[in-house]
């Protein structure tokens, strides 16, 4: 007997199975839920702890019970440290990892390849090891960034400009996508700089490419819903009418809530809550069962899809142990997860799976494309 | 030259909020001496509220004067529960005293709301942008400069023309002679508060219909820019304090647009060198205070 | 004796650690020892009752320690605010970092860096040193530029200076991403690279220890400690802050730098955000919760706020289940607890747990209780040189203040071995020529010159140095020192730069001032007579040429006036001083003054024996000008 996700999903927890008994499979998740990484690891811990209650009112998997332990690891490398060492002390048999490399690199230093880790919503591709068994469970960058680059030039569009910061997401992203873009025949015609998180005036970058000859076709960047919100704003102001198309940090940071400011714009993100699908179940019944909505349903997916990872690796080899398991996730191929479904290509520990372009249309996600 | 002018509009639209959070450390700083890193608490009480009202399905003509309160309300709130008590401890104390409001009030909305940054909606007009000889002014920027210039023209007649403001302005000019002179008292300090309070829920108002955004850190930034403004003012002068807001918002917009790729991130970082190149050679700040040692 | 042992000698007697052997060497060592054995024997009790993850927490409390203990001689000593020491620790991390890194990973994570450090593989404890070496340069730099800007306790340049860097830094490190991996990723040791054990922290943890706490009792930390508490009386005492506070820097900066490496290689990774304004609070709150001028209160702070964090931590986690907690408490609880310790321990207590206290003062109270059997005498004279053969003597000084012009070619001369007196009403310019003779005022035209040197214009210290020590109207003792302290701080400035001339020690002193019982007594718990009597006995220590004493009995009755007076005079004769004194009790100035000057308006209206002045028509008419509250009109 396998895994079925949409039986586990479809479970009712008032109505469950007998307690599965076994000895349980124990899975860590070291989660930031402090304000740093609190917007991703908040709704993903939330939504592991369901999903696991889900399994295990469906018997468990082949009768294993599964158990779960979350650390808050407090936007601290030191806490980072000590939470994941109690993880390890607890027995546990797969880590899930929190957003920012500040604290997975330090995660992965105390694991140091004994222990499996799935960074359950960073896309930073150099987070993903499989021969430190340190794997992503969203797309890497490089993916969502190709992706946006190829769904750009699908629309026929030929010119971009870019908003960036140096480094990783910020600047990583833009450079993919400009890659990506005059590789297949765009031009990127301006990259602005600006400071991620903190700038909330673009005049100044607003009026220069209001002195442009033509707008671009596009406007790509890995900046904050907000943040987008107000360059749109302010473009709008000085006349220059141009796309939006920005990365999964959009989604993460309540860029719906904006509602009217990003009206049109486009985005990658990790699923795509079609009616009936497996995000939509997961969302609706958290909510059912708790009475408030995940923060972010696409976190909350992910997170099930690491458990999903694990469980396929445990039903793969039947073991506990931590090394056996994490030599099976690094082979996993066509795992049925609730964002999509999950393979790592051999040698990489960023899986294959879908790029989602929702546009925003009348304050609500309207899949554009499927990418991958 | 357009371009020129067009920087000009867009470095005076920014300066003046840092301008009004600066001018609140000012008074604060002249008064007592504290150096008031928990300013920003008061922007992120202020967006706190707003999402509340929000919810409630109240607009900006509402939140207006809320802001205004709950940021007065706040400002007295901190100098009750903490300030109060460290008055007459050194510098050392009162600053690091600034820093555990600042760690209290973040996790309390951490706890009390949630980590995750909430949002509302900006107002309509707010992009809303003329062209005047080439030169395009935001509605935003031209209703920030208004404000902020009836804001001082107020706080100019209160420290002017009233009791309140003579002690006030006697204690920025000379802290310990008029220390000695009895002025230190519970009123002018409260308010100083208040005054503190008000000007930085101006200054709210006009950051909050920008970002339209509440997180336990989001008063960090402008925070930090009112401090470097008031920095570069001379910390106790107000007028410096206006005056270091509107340097700081030219330099901004000037090395955004003039700065090479990459560099951009390290604006704060250069304009705090300056400042501190500033205080190396003339300790006082850019408008001397004048402050005789008495020995 | 060879040129060798003298420079050994001298550089012995250099440390200020040769008197007392006892309080100044061994009691620290001592001290130390016992500090880091209870912080060790604690920390192994602790681990070996619980799971790996204690280790991991008493390896990062240990590594904590160093830091904080680092930053404390710096901002202990000195009492100058700084931010910046976590800036130095990213610099120091970071240097570390790169060079310790091995090639292999290197070319993983930055294989652009520049100057060729991809391929640079240094030795842990070399890249270290390094990383010392590139720090020191670091704070050389900012050191010069806190002295510019007149560093000194509580001062607000100090802080803006140092979070300048410690923003400087953090945003480098962030965009510099060729060699510092960038905001996020940071970079990282190759797995199983870090550092495992703690042979190394151990051993650098006791040398921190016990050389921040030997710093302090050596000559540069207790002169450094007096300049914290009375930066002015420090200089008029001889001292120059500003080379204590540079050396001060300096080796807090090395510990801070060792620390912060440590810190880096047991993380085994480093990004901006390590070292910036969360582990900048973080190490400050230690400090502050302990006790920011004792090493003991360091790294107790620093047990304390480890055990505090973690305890927070337990209760958020998973382990406890308690229902109350799910719905508010949990995420924001370690915040909570640091800020509300940072606020409590600010309003309630901000010298911290232990303020200075050490602990091998205690243990050392435990065992040697010196009892001297000397009675309190004062100074004999035979055992103090013959006054000076010199002459202290200023000529036509002039200030003006603004428009105001306080002094108008003011001439007054000393004597060797003479009493002085320098008399006139309110505001007539007394105080202000004492600040001219003492360096503090800078004259508009005039000269003072003592013993034959143009002083005129000097620093405030090296005209104490020069010989002229003097005392002030208002109080200004180093509050937090002791007694005993007080007199000491003087004795070494002179043993250094008034060697000439011997002197009384500071025992002598005391007793001649009738304060020796109260030798252990903080300064600032005198009453008002003693303290009066210390700043007197402080300023003999410093061995001057001639004592100025600025209204010694202002504020005392009769009876401590006359007794004053005669401990002036043998306090001035057993050190061979010449005395120019103001005052405003004319009993008290004709009781001790051989001779007497009158000032008025800025101007010596008369000079005489006291009997000559009191019959001069000139100051009976300025005095009474004054008393009848007058025509005279000042600004």
């Amino acid at each position: 007997m396998g895994f079925d996700i949409d039986a586990v999903l479809a479970a009712d927890l008032d109505d469950c199975a007998p307690a599965p008994s076994g000895d349980p499979l124990k899975i860590g998740f070291a989660a930031d839920l402090s304000d740093l990484g609190g917007f991703a690891d908040a709704p993903a811990s939330q939504a592991a702890a369901y999903f696991i209650d889900l399994i295990n009112c469906t018997g468990g998997v082949n009768g294993t019970p599964l158990e779960l332990t979350i650390q808050n690891i407090e936007g601290d490398p030191d806490v980072t440290q000590r939470a994941a060492q109690d993880l390890l002390d607890a027995g546990v048999s797969a880590i899930l990892g929190p957003p920012f490399p500040d604290f997975g690199f330090p995660l992965l230093q105390v694991t140091a390849g004994q222990v499996p880790v799935l960074f359950v919503a960073s896309t930073e591709p150099t987070l993903s090891d499989p021969a430190q068994l340190a794997f992503l469970v969203a797309f890497d960058d490089t993916a969502q960034a190709s992706a946006a680059a190829e769904f750009a030039l699908d629309q026929g569009w030929t010119t971009a400009a870019t908003f960036s910061s140096p480094g990783p997401y910020f600047g990583y992203n833009p450079e993919i996508f400009t890659e990506v873009f005059e590789a297949g025949g765009g031009t990127v015609i301006a990259d602005y700089n600006y400071v991620p998180i903190e700038d909330v005036d673009f005049s100044s970058q607003a009026n220069e490419m209001a002195n442009l000859d033509a707008p671009p076709d596009v406007v790509y960047s890995a900046m904050l819903a907000f943040q987008a919100a107000i360059l749109r704003g302010q473009l709008d102001g000085v006349g220059v009418d141009t796309r939006f198309l920005i990365t999964d940090a959009f989604e993460a940071t309540g860029g719906y809530a904006e509602g009217e400011a990003v009206e049109g714009f486009y985005h990658t993100t990790h699923s795509f809550p079609a009616p009936g699908s497996r995000v939509v179940i997961l969302d609706e019944g958290f909510e059912a069962a708790t009475g408030a909505a995940l923060e972010n349903p696409s976190f909350g997916g992910l997170a099930a899809d690491a458990i999903a990872m694990v469980i396929d690796a445990f039903l793969r080899t039947g073991s506990h142990d931590p090394a056996v398991i994490g030599a099976a996730i690094a082979e996993a191929q066509g795992v049925e997860g609730v964002t999509g479904v999950l393979s790592y290509p051999s040698g990489s520990g960023s899986p294959e799976k879908p790029v989602y372009v929702h546009q925003v249309v009348n304050g609500a996600p309207s899949l554009a494309a499927t990418i991958g | 030259m357009t371009e020129l002018l067009q920087q000009l509009v867009d470095g005076i639209g920014r300066g003046s909020i840092y301008a009004l959070l600066a001018l609140g450390i000012a008074v604060i700083f002249g008064v007592m001496h504290l150096v008031n890193f928990a300013h920003g608490e008061l922007i992120t009480v202020s967006a706190y509220v707003s999402y509340a009202l929000f919810t409630l399905g109240l607009d900006w003509w509402a939140l207006v004067p809320a802001i205004l309160v709950s940021s007065m309300l706040t400002a007295l709130g901190i100098e009750f529960a903490a300030f109060r008590w460290v008055r007459n401890s050194s510098d050392f104390t009162m600053v690091l005293t600034s820093f555990g409001v600042h760690f209290v009030v973040q996790a309390l909305f951490i706890m009390g709301v949630s980590a995750n940054r909430r949002t509302f909606a900006r107002p309509s007009w707010l992009f809303e942008t003329v062209s005047v000889g080439g030169v395009n002014l935001e509605i935003y920027d031209l209703a920030v400069i208004g404000f902020t210039l009836v804001t001082l023209a107020g706080t100019v007649w209160l420290v002017r023309r009233t009791m309140f403001g003579m002690t006030l302005r006697a204690a920025a000019e000379d802290f310990e002679a008029a220390r000695l002179m009895g002025v230190r008292s519970n009123r002018v300090i409260r308010g100083a508060f208040v005054l503190s309070g008000i000007l930085a829920g101006v200054a709210s108002v006009f950051w909050l219909m920008r970002t339209g955004q509440a997180d336990p850190t989001a008063g960090l930034t402008p925070m930090l820019k009112g401090v470097l403004a008031a920095l570069i003012g001379g910390l106790g002068s107000l007028g410096g304090a206006v005056l270091g807001g509107l340097a700081l918002g030219l330099v901004e917009v000037l090395l955004i647009s003039r700065l090479p790729d990459g560099l951009v991130g390290l604006t704060d970082g250069m304009v705090f060198v300056c400042i501190a190149l500033l205080f190396v050679f003339r300790p006082q700040g850019m408008v001397t205070i004048r402050r005789a040692e008495r020995v | 004796m060879g040129p060798t042992s003298r420079r050994l000698r001298a550089a012995s007697r250099g440390f200020g650690m040769r008197n007392d052997p006892a309080r100044h060497v061994l009691g620290p060592i001592l001290g130390s020892v016992v500090l880091f054995g209870l912080l060790v024997g604690g920390a192994l009790a602790y681990t070996a009752t619980g799971g790996a993850a204690r280790d991991d927490l008493v390896t990062q409390m240990l590594i904590n320690a160093i830091v904080v203990t680092g930053i404390g001689v710096y901002v202990g000593n000195t009492g100058v605010m700084s931010f910046g020491h976590i800036g130095f620790g990213a610099i120091a991390g970071y240097t570390f970092a790169v060079l310790a890194i091995s090639p292999e990973r290197k070319t993983q994570i930055i294989p652009d860096a520049p100057f060729g450090l991809a391929e640079v593989s240094l030795h842990p404890a070399v890249a270290t040193l390094a990383a010392i070496g590139v720090t020191l340069v670091a704070a050389f730099i900012i050191g010069l530029g806190l002295t510019r800007s007149g560093a000194r306790t509580g001062a607000i340049s100090a802080a803006v200076i140092t979070l300048a860097l410690l923003f400087v830094v953090h945003e480098v490190a962030r965009n510099w991403t060729d060699l510092t991996g960038g905001g996020r990723s940071g970079i990282s040791f190759s797995l199983g690279n870090k550092l495992e054990g703690r042979t190394w922290i151990y051993v650098l943890l006791f040398v921190s220890i016990l050389v921040a706490r030997l710093f302090r009792q050596t000559r540069v930390g207790r002169l450094a400690q007096a300049a914290r508490e009375d930066d002015l009386a420090a200089r008029a005492m001889g001292i120059n802050p500003a080379t204590h506070q540079m050396v001060a820097l300096l080796l807090s900066v090395v510990i801070v730098a060792v620390g912060s490496a440590l810190r880096v290689y047991a993380l085994g990774v480093i990004t901006p955000r390590f070292f910036f304004f969360e582990y900048t609070l973080i190490t400050l709150a230690m400090l502050i919760v302990g006790g920011r001028n004792s090493v003991t209160g360091a790294v107790l702070g620093t047990v304390v706020m480890t055990i505090g964090l973690e305890g927070m931590r337990y209760v958020a986690g998973p382990d406890v289940n308690v229902a109350a907690l799910d719905w508010l408490l949990r995420d924001g609880l370690t915040g909570i607890f640091l800020g509300g310790a940072m606020l409590g321990f600010m309003i309630f207590r901000s010298s911290g747990l232990l303020d200075d206290w050490e602990l091998d003062t205690w243990l050392l109270r435990l065992r040697l209780r010196r009892r001297s059997e000397r009675p309190d005498a004062p100074p004999v004279a035979a055992e103090s040189p013959p006054p000076q053969a010199s002459t202290l003597a200023t000529s036509e000084v002039t200030v003006d203040f603004g428009g105001f012009r306080a002094l108008e070619g003011a001439h007054v001369a000393v004597e060797g071995g003479e009493v002085v007196g320098l008399i006139g009403p309110n505001g007539a310019g007394k105080t202000t020529l004492l600040n001219v003779i003492g360096g503090v005022v800078r004259p508009s035209s005039g000269r003072c010159i003592a013993a034959g040197r143009d002083l005129t214009g000097a620093p405030t210290h090296v005209v104490a140095r020069g010989g002229l020590v003097r005392t002030f109207q208002n109080l200004r003792l180093f509050g937090s020192l002791t007694t005993q302290e007080n007199v000491e701080v003087a004795a070494l400035v002179a043993e250094r730069h008034r060697s000439g001339r011997p002197g009384p020690d500071t025992e002598t002193l005391l007793r001649g001032v009738g304060l020796w019982e109260l030798r252990g007594r903080r300064a600032r718990e005198l009453d008002y007579g003693n303290a009066r009597r210390l700043e007197l006995a402080r300023a003999a220590a410093a061995r001057p040429d001639f004592l100025l004493l600025d209204e010694p009995t202002s504020g005392m009755s009769d009876a401590e006036s006359l007794e004053m007076i005669h401990r002036v005079r043998t306090t001035a004769a057993a050190i061979g001083a010449g005395v120019l004194v103001i005052d405003h009790d004319l009993n008290f100035i004709v009781g001790i003054c051989d001779r007497v000057y009158t000032l008025d308006q800025g101007k010596i209206i008369a000079v005489g024996t006291p009997a000559e002045i009191q019959a001069n028509p000139l100051v009976q008419a300025a005095y009474l000008g004054s008393d009848a509250g007058g025509h005279r009109k000042s600004h």
